[in-house]
Formats: structure tokens, C-alpha cells, sequence
């Protein structure tokens, strides 16, 4: 098998990666273990939440934040990306997903602010239009929704939260809670957000739903439930149980599995299948045989049917350690398919520090595989490992995805960006 | 408050626990105070390995008999608590010989019970064993679990008449012309101070005895020596497994639920809470796991702990000469303060010994004849009740769902099988609150995940209860998490850090807790 791109990965930067390489007509392959990442986290797009990562207040625009970024930290990958990438990235994200089914709203210029599961406020960039009412710029009050039997959401421990939450600035509504009766079905074990959202694509169930919601609405309000709302036809649900109510309803995320990351997984694959890409799901990667700085082929194989792929530019999108990209041994961080040099401390117990929710993050968050401004991998010297390898998303060094909320936006904008500088090898 | 007693028992771990009941059932009035929940120091830090005195048999023999007579009568009146693993004690070929010989005939004398098996025999128990085992005895272990044993005792105590109070700090001791006639008593939860009349006061407060008898004008000499241990995701071996040799550090792999957890060390500290576990000592005890259990090196560390045993031994040398033994000190005879009674060292296996040497001590002094009854006594139920695995646990959910479709038992807690209705009637029947709680009595949040996941879910099932106050909970979250990282941070390497980044992506990325922790952080001044 020969291709012009081949993608290593399918989370979002895999995917953003496949995404601009095919729009510029290449022959792209993506193949991949599984889903990635994109199924655990929330399915809304955190480009710049907060900059630097201890300040207490959000960002109002990702944009501006990126714009001080870049002049102040040449290691960040937003840095190596640059300004322009990241625009067209989001640019292109939103229309793939949307043309996969998913509507995505927002933009750089300004952060919405949307409640969790745990009753905090988070700044992202850009949701899902089932989300979107959740903006707590908004003041009307909202009504939060649980489901008797669904396992990870709480409604009373959201609404009691969020009544003593403060961030600067911000006015919060009024929210309460009430949790559903209605028979959602069979709940051995416990029911998680993906199986209920499977269940209420069920119209009997899902009419049942919305007129238990509407006999607890009060003037004024909006309703709050967990992102469970359909997973094929959500839109679809959104607009029926939205007009029913005769009020604005929004999703919120809560624990893994995502129905949201689920969705945006399936809207940008079929995105990709309509254009032509190929896509192997359940591989593994290994093997990659090289000549000189350049790299020929690898072995992909589901269980022993191994196959060679070659390519003229590989993109390297497998994750950091929770996508296995990176793997830890006892006291070495590791880059699992090439062995490529992984930026971290030396000694393990200066991974972390002593405190969990340090404001400065752990040192480890930061580690990962160090680019050049064409995003291919260096060595310490600063030359490139291979001329035609380039890496993107959670995988890169020198960013804290989780406390400066930029690990969307990197996945998307360096995905992007790998999939064009692919395109011209 | 003011309450009146006839003896207040000060500690709630096994010994404390122990003794209350011990003293209700000699018609006693008792009063037991612990300055948190029960089984939160040494207790519910340690190994939980019910010994069979074979560790002590060729240097601490009498610490060895005390062992082997406890194990049996642990194993009659508490078998809900244990389970009957067996153990063995395992030579490697770089281990001396002659201390073999010197441990089979010691163990013969004082009245272990033993048998020498062969390499096959013996991995047909253990299959995990390592085949370089050269010589391998098998002696009566068990595993024991400390959370439950504690908390039966408080309980059977409890339904006996005395009087358990938790979360109940001692802060002051009167004494009136020399005897002790009261202590004043701070509790915890509301700040109230109460003062409690008593005749007797009895410090079973482990690490912090010295700390307790200065309040009562009383000195205490012990040497307090911490234990670390490492817990592993799953159970690698179905026997408690020693190390045959003198007793060192990391030789003892106990199974434990659905773990092992390898210990220990000995190291000499000065402050009763200082549970810190270096890297050194892990790496020693990964290291000597894999000697014993070659299979230790693929599974998953999820937690490391440490404990810290109140030596009674003066500071020389290290912990691991001092006898493990108990000591029962009498403040009228050495400090001239009466009806104040100290209780130090021993061991898990042997706290119902210790309870009766010291309530015999009041008991004589009060005048009473009657004889002690808890080696005969089950606690809290007749000794039918089995022991519970996760196997049993998951049939009798199963079972639950055939009878009454509608009311199916929702699972909580994967790691370890809790669910939701059990949740909700520990709650319930206790009026408890805390996580700590919930998780000694369920074992919720005790497996794998260590309650990465459910312990949101924990706090969901309270605030559906109205259990939680409005403003405490994700301050109650915060810290839970900072607490569990203690035991955690120390063994991140491989899938284990794996898991850690995902759970800290749920708390920072999904749930965005970080923010609130530096706010919360800075409220309470531990920003730093």
C-alpha cells in the first residue's frame, strides 16, 4: 500500500492532520489503534483558557492570549504553529465537523464560559451547538436535569456547587436540580452516558422524558442535562426536545465515556470518508524501516495479518501518555513507534510535584517530543530525526493542556498545520 | 457537654477498639475517644497480615507465642474479618541455611505448626512463586482486614453500652491529688470542648502515647519507626508469602482483597505523622517482590502508604531489633499519676491480648472478679459468617437482580463491586458524612482507580441523601485527591501513571477544579 500522507493516530489531531491533507488532494491513510483521546474529554474545543497557567482569572480572547504567547514562550507548540495556522485550523475544524453533522460554534476572539458536571465554570473556545445554551454569560436561570440510574451525574451536587462558585466578573443565574423518573431501562452495573444516550434515540422514551422535564419548568429558565441527548441524531433531539420544552436546552459534559468526543469522532471520520480517505481502525504500528534521515515504510497489523505501508510524509498523532503515544517505564518517558527523543525530567521523582493542584502544573504535563517550526521531531542538536516526520497534538513538548486549557486547540491547530506541511513533502 | 464515666479509652484503632470492649463486658463503663474515624493510624496503616508468629520465632519468641495463640483465636471470634490464606515462608538460594534449621525447630518449640513443601507442591498453591524458591515452608497466616476487625470491636463494644465518639480529640487531662479525675475532649466536626469525669484514663494512641501521657503529666519512653508498603492492582499471590530469613525490609508479600500489598521498612522517625514513602524505599521493595514473585514486576503499584508503629524500645539501633511485644505502663508506679494507663508496641494480631492485660489491670483495681471472655466471645455475629471475596460479592448482585428486576443494584465502584444501595445504607444507619467513612466500611474507592472515578460519584450519591453542606463539597473533593496523591505520587511510572494523567485530566480538564483549588488554596493560607 502507498500513500502521499500517511497519519498515525485517529484522535483530533490525527484526523485535523488527514483533514488538510486531503483537502490539498493527497492520498492519505489514517491508521490507528483506536478513537484516542477524543471519547474521555469533553468534546468542546479548549483553545486558551488561561495565560499564564497560575492566573486565576480566564482569558477573554484565546486569540489575544495566544498573540502575548507566542512573543513570550518559544517552546510552546502555538509558537511553532504560528498565528496563521491556528486560524486556519479552527477555520477548517469547524467545517469538517460540520459537514460530518457536528455544528460548532464560538470563535478565537472570545472564550464561553460553560458549567461542568461538578458545578465549576471552564472557559472554551468553541462547543458543540448542543452546549451552546449553556453560556453562562447568559443570566437566565437554569433548571439542571438528572436521570435516576445514569452513574456519573449528579444534579444536586452540580446546582449546590455551582451556587458558591466565583470567578471574577461573573454574575452567575440561579440553577436547581431535579432527577428523572423516568424508566430509562435496564441498569445493571450502573448506566453510563453513552449507553443512556443510545437509549433515548428511542422516541416512546425520549417523549416520556421531555414531558416529565416540562411538568418542572418554571418561567424563565433553561434546562441543563448531561450530554446524553442522542448520539446519531442528536441534532435531531436537541431541536424536538428544545421545542417541546418551549425553552433553550444545553448538554454538559461529565465523566468518560464522552457522547460528545463520541459524536465529533464520528462526524469528522465520515468527513474524512467523503473525502476519500482511508481509514484502518485496530491497528497496530511498529516496525518503521528507514534509509538515511528518511522513513520508507512501517508494518501495520490486526492481530497477524501484517501489512507494509509506504509513504512519502508520515505524521506521527498517537498521543501522549493517556493515547500511549508516549509510554513511562520506570524512570524514562518513551515515544513508542519511533523511538524519538521525549523532553522530560530526568530524575522520575521530578515528574510531579508535591502538591495534586499545584497552580504551576506538574512538570510531566509539559514533557513530550520536541519540534521544529515544520513540526518535524529534533534531535538535541536541533536537525530534525527524519525529513519526513512530523508530529502534532497532545505528543508535543513544552504546553499544559490541562491548566492553561489549550489541549483542543493544539490538537486541532498542529494537526492541521502537520497535514499541510505533509502535503508538500 | 459534660459526661461521666468509669474509664475513657483514648484511640480508636484495633487495640482502643479492643479494649473498650473488653472492659463493657467486665461491666465497666466505658467511653471511647478518637480524635478522628476509627482505624486511621497505625491500625488501618498497616499490612493486615494476621501472623503466625513464624516471623518472630527465632529472634522475639515470645512475641512469636503471643502470635500463634492470637491467630487462632482471631480466626474463632472475628472470621468475618479474616481470611484463612495460609502463608509461606520462602528461601532463595543466596539465603542462609542454617537460619532455616534454626527457624523450623524454633517454630516446633514454640508450637507453629509447619510443613516443608516442594517447589511443585508449592506453586500448585502459588503459581506465581518464584521457581528459585529452594526451601518453602508453610506456616498458618491469614490475611485480616484492620478496617473491619476495628470496626466490629467499636460496634460490639457499642451495643454493649459503651460509648463511641468520634472525631473526638483529647486535648487536656485534670488530675486531682494524684489521680486522674477527668479529660477535656475537643470535637473535631462542631469545636465543641467537652469535659468527661472519669476514673480511669487508658492512652491507646499509638504513635502519639508520649504526646498523650505528657498531658497527664506522664513520660513515656518509645521509639516510633515507620513501615512503608506498596499496594498492587491485583492479587499475585493467593498466600501471605515471607521471606525465610531474619526479618528485614520488603519480605512479606499479603494478599489483600483483591490486591497484595509488599512491605515493609523500618525507619526511625520523630513525628507520629510522617507517612511520607521515599523512592528508595520503593525501588528496594519493587526490587525484593520480584525475587519472591517474579509476577510483581507486570502487575500495576496503585498506592503507597506507610504506618507507624509506637516502638516501646529505647532509640537504639534500628526498629527492626526492638521486640514486638507489648507494654503496659502503669503512670502510678512510674510518674506517680493514678488510674492513668499507658499501652505501647505490640501488634495487630495481638490487640485483643493487649486489651486483656490492661483491662485485668483495671478490673483487679475496680474489684471485679469477672474472668475476660473475648477469646471465647465472637464479636458481633455467631462465627458462621465466611469471609467475603469479590467473586461471592458479584454473585449475591446478580442474585439480588433475578428476585427484583425493578430494583437492580447499581455498581458504584467497578474496582471493587460497591454498590450504590450499600453506599446509601452505611449512610443511613451510621449519619455519616465522610468519605472515609463510607470508603473503611464498603471499601469503595479502595481498588485500582484508588476512587479516581468514584469518588464524584460518592459525593453525587451524599448530595442526593442532602448529606453534604452546600459549600463544602468540592472542597471535600480537593482534598481528597491531594490526600490520595500522597500515596500515589510515589509510584507513577508505567500503566499506573497512565491511569493518574487520565484522572487528572478528568479533575483539571473535564471538571476544572484547578481553579477552584487555588481559590479554596488561598482562602485556607496552604497556597503554599
Amino acid at each position: 500500500m502507498n500513500y502521499d500522507v500517511v497519519v498515525i493516530g485517529a484522535g483530533l489531531s490525527g484526523l485535523m492532520a488527514a483533514v488538510a491533507a486531503a483537502s490539498k488532494k493527497k492520498r492519505v491513510l489514517v491508521v490507528a489503534r483506536g478513537m484516542g483521546i477524543i471519547t474521555i474529554f469533553t468534546g468542546s474545543i479548549d483553545v486558551f483558557g488561561y495565560w499564564p497557567i497560575d492566573e486565576a482569572k480566564p482569558l477573554t480572547s484565546p486569540l489575544s492570549g495566544i498573540q502575548r504567547l507566542v512573543r513570550k514562550d518559544p517552546e510552546h507548540p502555538y509558537t511553532k504553529v504560528g498565528i496563521d495556522a491556528i486560524k486556519k485550523g479552527i477555520g477548517a475544524f469547524v467545517e469538517a465537523a460540520g459537514k460530518g453533522g457536528v455544528q460548532y460554534v464560538g470563535d478565537l476572539s472570545g472564550n464561553i464560559l460553560i458549567p461542568t458536571a461538578v458545578g465549576t465554570v471552564k472557559p472554551t473556545c468553541l462547543v458543540s451547538s448542543s452546549m451552546a445554551g449553556g453560556d453562562m454569560k447568559s443570566e437566565r436561570n437554569v433548571l439542571i436535569c438528572g436521570f435516576s440510574g445514569l452513574k456519573d451525574f449528579y444534579p444536586d451536587y452540580m446546582a449546590h456547587n455551582i451556587s458558591t462558585f466565583e470567578m471574577e466578573g461573573l454574575k452567575l443565574p440561579r440553577f436547581r436540580a431535579r432527577t428523572l423518573n423516568v424508566d430509562v431501562g435496564d441498569r445493571t452495573s450502573g448506566l453510563n452516558c453513552l449507553t443512556l444516550a443510545g437509549r433515548l434515540e428511542d422516541q416512546g422514551l425520549l417523549r416520556a422524558m421531555t414531558e416529565e422535564v416540562y411538568g418542572h419548568l418554571r418561567t424563565g429558565e433553561r434546562v441543563a442535562f448531561p450530554a446524553v441527548l442522542g448520539i446519531r441524531n442528536s441534532r435531531d433531539i436537541h431541536k424536538k426536545v428544545e421545542q417541546a420544552c418551549g425553552v433553550p436546552i444545553f448538554e454538559t459534559p461529565t465523566l468518560p465515556p464522552s457522547v460528545p468526543g463520541y459524536r465529533l469522532y464520528k462526524s469528522l471520520e465520515d468527513t474524512l470518508r467523503e473525502m476519500g480517505v482511508h481509514m484502518l481502525i485496530g491497528y497496530d504500528v511498529y516496525n518503521p524501516k528507514t534509509f538515511g534521515r528518511r522513513i520508507g515504510e512501517i508494518s501495520i497489523a490486526m492481530g497477524k495479518r501484517e501489512k507494509r505501508v509506504s509513504g512519502r510524509a508520515f505524521i506521527l498523532a498517537t498521543g501522549g501518555l493517556v493515547g500511549k503515544g508516549i509510554t513511562g517505564s520506570y524512570d524514562r518517558l518513551k515515544e513508542s513507534i519511533f523511538d524519538l527523543p521525549v523532553a522530560a525530567p530526568k530524575k522520575r521523582t521530578d515528574w510531579f510535584r508535591k502538591r495534586l493542584f499545584d497552580p504551576a502544573g506538574h512538570p510531566i504535563n509539559r514533557a513530550g517530543i520536541v519540534v521544529d517550526d515544520h513540526l518535524r521531531p529534533i534531535n538535541k542538536k536541533g536537525e530534525p530525526v527524519y525529513d519526513n516526520l512530523l508530529a502534532c497534538g497532545t505528543q508535543l513538548f513544552g504546553f499544559d493542556a490541562l491548566r492553561e486549557k489549550s489541549g483542543g486547540g493544539v490538537a486541532v491547530s498542529s494537526g492541521y498545520k502537520a497535514g499541510v506541511e505533509a502535503s508538500r513533502m | 457537654m459534660d459526661f461521666h464515666t468509669e474509664a475513657l479509652v483514648v484511640g480508636g484503632g484495633a487495640t482502643g477498639a479492643g479494649i473498650a470492649r473488653d472492659l463493657v463486658m467486665r461491666g465497666v463503663e466505658t467511653i471511647m475517644v478518637e480524635k478522628g474515624d476509627l482505624a486511621a493510624g497505625a491500625t488501618g496503616r498497616c499490612h493486615g497480615l494476621l501472623h503466625s508468629g513464624g516471623r518472630y520465632a527465632v529472634k522475639d519468641p515470645e512475641s512469636a507465642v503471643e502470635c500463634i495463640l492470637e491467630n487462632k483465636i482471631i480466626k474463632e471470634i472475628a472470621p468475618k474479618a479474616v481470611e484463612d490464606t495460609g502463608g509461606l515462608f520462602v528461601a532463595l538460594p543466596e539465603d542462609d541455611e542454617a537460619y532455616m534449621d534454626r527457624f523450623v525447630s524454633a517454630c516446633f518449640r514454640i508450637g507453629i505448626e509447619t510443613v516443608n513443601l516442594t517447589l511443585s507442591q508449592a506453586r500448585r498453591m502459588e503459581p506465581n512463586l518464584s521457581e528459585e524458591a529452594s526451601v518453602i515452608i508453610r506456616v498458618p497466616d491469614a490475611a485480616v482486614d484492620p478496617f473491619m476487625l476495628t470496626v466490629m470491636n467499636a460496634r460490639d463494644a457499642e451495643i454493649r453500652g459503651a460509648k463511641i465518639m468520634r472525631y473526638c480529640e483529647l486535648v487536656g487531662i485534670v488530675v486531682e491529688r494524684g489521680r486522674v479525675s477527668a479529660a477535656l475532649v475537643r470535637d473535631n466536626l462542631s469545636g465543641e470542648t467537652h469535659r468527661i469525669r472519669t476514673r480511669y484514663i487508658i492512652n491507646a494512641t499509638g504513635g502519639w502515647a508520649a504526646k498523650v501521657a505528657r498531658m497527664g503529666g506522664a513520660m513515656i519512653n518509645m521509639t516510633l519507626s515507620k513501615g512503608s508498603l506498596l499496594v498492587f492492582n491485583r492479587r499475585i499471590n493467593n498466600c501471605v508469602i515471607n521471606r525465610l530469613r531474619p526479618p528485614g525490609d520488603g519480605d512479606i508479600i499479603v494478599p489483600n482483597e483483591p490486591t497484595s500489598i509488599i512491605g515493609t521498612t523500618s525507619i526511625t522517625v520523630k513525628d507520629p505523622e510522617d507517612f511520607r514513602v521515599t523512592d528508595g524505599e520503593v525501588e528496594m521493595m519493587m526490587r525484593e517482590a520480584g525475587l519472591m514473585l517474579p509476577e510483581s514486576a507486570e502487575a500495576r503499584v496503585i498506592r503507597a502508604y506507610a504506618g507507624i508503629r509506637p516502638l516501646a524500645a529505647p532509640e537504639t539501633g534500628s526498629g527492626r531489633d526492638a521486640s514486638r511485644t507489648f507494654t503496659i505502663i502503669d503512670h502510678k508506679t512510674k510518674n506517680d499519676v493514678a488510674g492513668f494507663l499507658s499501652i505501647i508496641g505490640g501488634k495487630l494480631t495481638t490487640y485483643r491480648l493487649m486489651a486483656e492485660k490492661i483491662t485485668d489491670i483495671i478490673a483487679d483495681d475496680l474489684g471485679i472478679s469477672i474472668p475476660c471472655k473475648t477469646a471465647s466471645t465472637p464479636i458481633l455475629e455467631p462465627g458462621n459468617e465466611r469471609h467475603y471475596s469479590l467473586g461471592d460479592r458479584f454473585g449475591s448482585i446478580e442474585i439480588v437482580q433475578e428476585d427484583k428486576p425493578s430494583r437492580v443494584e447499581e455498581i458504584v465502584c467497578e474496582c471493587e463491586l460497591v454498590t450504590k444501595r450499600e453506599i446509601v445504607s452505611v449512610v443511613k444507619d451510621t449519619g455519616t458524612k465522610d468519605l472515609n467513612d463510607i470508603r473503611v466500611r464498603t471499601r469503595v474507592g479502595m481498588g485500582s482507580c484508588q476512587g479516581g472515578f468514584c469518588t464524584y460519584r460518592l459525593l453525587g450519591i451524599l448530595h442526593e441523601l442532602d448529606m453534604v453542606p452546600d459549600y463544602e463539597a468540592n472542597e471535600i473533593l480537593i482534598d481528597f485527591l491531594e490526600g490520595r496523591w500522597k500515596g500515589i505520587r510515589p509510584i507513577l511510572w508505567g500503566d499506573q501513571l497512565r491511569e493518574e494523567q487520565l484522572i487528572e485530566g478528568i479533575y483539571m480538564g473535564i471538571f476544572a477544579l484547578d481553579k477552584v483549588a487555588m481559590r479554596s488554596g488561598a482562602k485556607k493560607g496552604r497556597s503554599k
